[in-house]
């Protein structure tokens, strides 16, 4: 997203006071901001599965006998598994995906991870988005890849703003919600909260997304469901528009995946989960339209969860786990995986599924091959990582 | 823009200024008017003693649950299920409640701000569903009681609470060599003991390993619920795991509770200890934008804990005297919740349907229980800095005016006396009428950030 200058900010603000509230809301209303001349034509949407899924138990590598051993009541029969080869097989909650699959508009990663080695949700979680391997760090991959790349916009559905968004650049965020009248209210708050940077840069983006969003009125109904068909479309209508202020890159997050006790094997919590995923990669395909073979959707999550079943039914803390890839811009149909095998010795620590390979390579490959960034400023969005190589074959060529 | 010291005592220390408050802060003394708190603090505010306790729920839930599995025709079960998630959602919706009209009234602000500070620590999340019902309880029975004591004794409450016993799972969590263990297929969880280390205490990944979470979590194996003791909290001898534990560099020999309360009172006085909680606390207080001052201050935290042994009502008259918590500068945007609450005590309104009170939260993000995760709510203002954010909270500030019968400018002396910034006066008298200038007042810069 464009960064405000002191001076194309205060142009902006000049140019809204004068707008009237009647103009904001037909639609009339153009900021004055400096803007790259053309945008990406290539989608990437982020969806972060937000509570370390059970990768074991999502692509099953049933080929693997350890697999059987180590999940005494968790562990899915073969034959119930949609195949995708001889080693692995698709959660039965997945059979639309599986198609997908079959049509090679999806695949998988298995057996990867972030650099992050402990067991710590949030600092997982923080290490993914920031893309840094330091749990510290406060600015977002997707973040330093707009600020670099200028062709690029994200957008945050998110009633908040996620860290992976978080940093120097203006990310727009978007919620479903009901606000549906500017008023002269609009033009004070704009006065009022000029001289707080932050919350005025808010407003801004705030009122910019609204009006696409009302642009966009699909139904005509003024309130905005918050079920995941309803996001998806919305977020599908955002990514679609050709407008040189619309984004091509939106970030969501899907939670709940942290099964610990009672994970289910054919009902139950995972399964669940699994079909939300499902009916989101779904309504993407349908509301995409023709931008649908020019897009890529990535779910990834945390870490994984440990090889063996705990004492209720569920699964702990692990490591390893599976990374999932839409979309029609995907070389799909195939598995990345370099199988460590489930057998004692080869877990990590003993109780993980091992990670040879690291998330990043698929996520620089993508960024390479199909938002186009420069090698010089992959490197800036992942630092420290020159040995993580991008990984070939991902994106269709 | 900047704060006086009365708006510090008030709005930064306090959960935001009631009518007249400011006035009494200006004649007693900034630090002297909330040194009092401290010495007041009541425990058990009267609003909230009615709320029912964790025992009494999860006796009534016990007997339900015996009387509806009785029922075998189709409708009436449908029907009774029905009926328990009505009673979950008025239990739950009644403690909501109480807590936000206590934290509207109260005297003691500052208080009630450490309250909802350890209650976030320590967060429990009603989105389990067996969770929901003990929200309330769990903070008026672990937290209130102890929030002027010493940290151990908190840690300990907390740990055994049913909330959070039923939440971490660990009610379920069965010693592999205990008696119940060696008989059926049922065995460890370690989800309360990494959340203890991670969470509560060590912070993560600073001074222990996989090896400890296990050990840790075996010692607290038997810790449970039950509807037959006193409290709720029962050792449950038969799911214990009998063996010694070697945790941290020491073994536990002790047998029953013993064990795991030893590791405990451990984990409470460890060093890292300290230090992560004056951390979160002068994070809190003094934010970052002047980390040498907010290091100071941490510093100080942290070796009067270690001094202590964790006494808390020190810490907090530390708070008091430091300089980094009396910056005139904002340090810290308000979530909100607390931003909610300030409105709600200057407006003194009763008239927050209850129904908005929650779904306004919600929509904000911040729905009063409901934090998701064992992490609780995020800590740092950025997650609550979006333009999303921004217009959810603009929905609920127009609710908010329509509610609020005092006139715009009163109503900003209350909160600020005559120290109010002039960006918002200036919108205030160009509003077309009181309800948008309300509304304006509550977005404010002032308003919105501590």
């Amino acid at each position: 997203m464009t960064k405000f200058t002191p001076i194309n900010r205060r142009h902006f603000l000049k140019g809204m006071s004068a707008t009237s509230a009647a103009l904001l809301a037909s639609g009339a209303f153009t900021p004055q901001i400096a803007l790259a001349k053309t945008k990406s034509d290539n989608i990437l949407i982020w969806i972060i599965l937000r509570g370390a899924w059970d990768g074991l138990n999502v692509l099953v590598p049933y080929g693997d006998p350890n697999y059987y051993k180590h999940r005494s009541s968790l562990a899915i029969a073969a034959d119930k598994l949609h195949k995708a080869d001889g080693l692995f097989g698709f959660n039965p909650a997945l059979k639309e995906l599986h198609q997908l699959y079959q049509k090679k508009e999806l695949m998988f990663a298995h057996a990867v991870a972030s650099p992050y080695r402990s067991r710590s949700h949030f600092d997982g979680q923080k290490i993914l988005e920031n893309g840094t391997g330091k749990a510290g760090i406060r600015s977002g991959w997707l973040n330093r890849l707009i600020d670099a790349d200028k062709h690029h916009k994200a957008i945050a559905i998110d009633s908040g703003l996620p860290l992976i968004l978080q940093g120097d650049a203006i990310a727009d965020s978007w919620y479903p919600n009901k606000l549906n009248e500017q008023e002269r209210e609009t033009e004070l708050l704009i006065e009022m909260l000029a001289n707080n940077p932050s919350l005025s840069a808010n407003l801004e983006q705030a009122l910019k997304i609204e009006q696409m969003a009302m642009d966009m009125n699909l139904s005509g109904n003024k309130k905005q469901g918050k079920n995941i068909t309803n996001i998806t479309k919305q977020t599908a209508s955002f990514l679609k528009d050709n407008g040189v202020n619309s984004p091509n890159i939106a970030a969501l997050e899907l939670g709940g995946w942290d099964t610990h006790a009672s994970q289910g094997v054919l009902k139950g919590r995972l399964a669940a989960q699994l079909n939300i995923l499902e009916k989101a990669i779904l309504s993407f395909k349908k509301h995409l339209g023709t931008k649908w073979h020019k897009t890529i959707i990535i779910g990834c999550s945390e870490f994984g969860r440990t090889a063996k079943q705990n004492g209720t039914g569920g699964t702990d803390h692990g490591t390893g786990s599976a990374l999932l890839l839409a979309g029609g811009a995907i070389n799909g149909g195939q598995i990345i995986a370099d199988w460590p095998e489930l057998k004692q010795s080869s877990l990590y620590e003993g109780r993980d599924l091992y990670p040879p390979m690291d998330v990043r390579s698929v996520f620089k490959s993508i960024l390479l091959e199909h938002l186009h960034i420069t090698e010089a400023a992959v490197a800036d969005i992942f630092p420290n990582s020159q040995n993580i190589k991008p990984h070939d074959g991902i994106v269709k060529s | 823009m900047t704060f006086t010291y009365a708006q510090i005592a008030c709005h930064r220390f306090g959960l935001g200024a009631k009518p007249s408050e400011l006035d009494q802060v200006l004649k007693q003394g900034a630090k002297s008017f909330l040194l009092k708190q401290l010495d007041a603090y009541d425990a058990k505010p009267k609003l909230l003693i009615d709320l029912p306790s964790a025992i009494s729920l999860i006796k009534r839930n016990d007997t339900m649950r015996v009387k509806n599995k009785k029922i075998s025709n189709k409708a009436d079960k449908q029907k009774a299920r029905k009926a328990e998630r009505r009673f979950s959602t008025n239990i739950y919706k009644a403690g909501v409640i109480a807590r936000h009209k206590h934290a509207s009234i109260t005297e003691q602000s500052f208080n009630e701000r450490l309250v909802y500070f350890w209650q976030n620590h320590f967060a429990i999340s009603a989105n389990k569903p067996n969770v929901r019902t003990l929200a309330a309880s769990f903070e008026n029975e672990a937290i209130r009681p102890y929030i002027m004591g010493n940290f151990s004794q908190m840690l300990l409450a907390v740990t055994k609470h049913p909330a959070m016993q039923l939440f971490l799972d660990n009610y379920k969590s069965v010693g592999p060599n205990s008696r119940l263990g060696k008989r059926r297929k049922k065995g460890l969880n370690e989800n309360l003991a990494r959340e203890i280390l991670e969470l509560h205490t060590l912070g993560v990944d600073n001074g222990y390993t996989q090896k400890d979470i296990i050990a840790f979590a075996n010692m607290l194996t038997g810790w449970s619920v039950s509807p037959k003791s006193k409290t709720g909290f029962r050792f449950n001898k038969a799911t214990h795991e009998p063996k010694p534990a070697s945790f941290i560099g020491k073994t536990y020999k002790q047998r029953g509770v013993k064990q795991a309360s030893e590791a405990i009172k451990f984990l409470a006085r460890h060093k890292n200890t300290a230090q992560y909680i004056a951390k979160k606390l002068a994070q809190h207080f003094a934010g970052d934008g002047n980390i040498k001052l907010t290091k100071s201050l941490e510093n100080d935290l942290e070796a009067s804990f270690i001094k202590t042994g964790g006494d808390l009502k020190l810490l907090y008259k530390i708070l008091i005297h430091h300089p980094a918590c009396w910056q005139k500068n904002i340090v810290r945007f308000r979530t909100p919740n607390e931003w909610l609450v300030a409105t709600s005590r200057a407006a003194q309104i009763n008239s927050i349907k209850d129904k908005a009170l929650i779904v306004g939260l919600k929509n904000m993000g911040q729905q009063p229980y409901y934090p998701g995760s064992p992490a609780g709510w995020p800590n740092h203002d950025k997650h609550w800095m979006s333009p999303s954010a921004f217009v959810q909270r603009w929905q609920v500030a127009k609710q908010l005016a329509r509610l609020i019968k005092t006139k715009p400018l009163k109503f900003a002396q209350i909160c600020f006396g005559e120290h109010i910034d002039e960006h918002s006066v200036l919108a205030m008298q160009k509003a077309p009428n009181n309800k948008t200038a309300i509304s304006l007042f509550l977005l404010s810069e002032q308003m919105q950030f501590r």
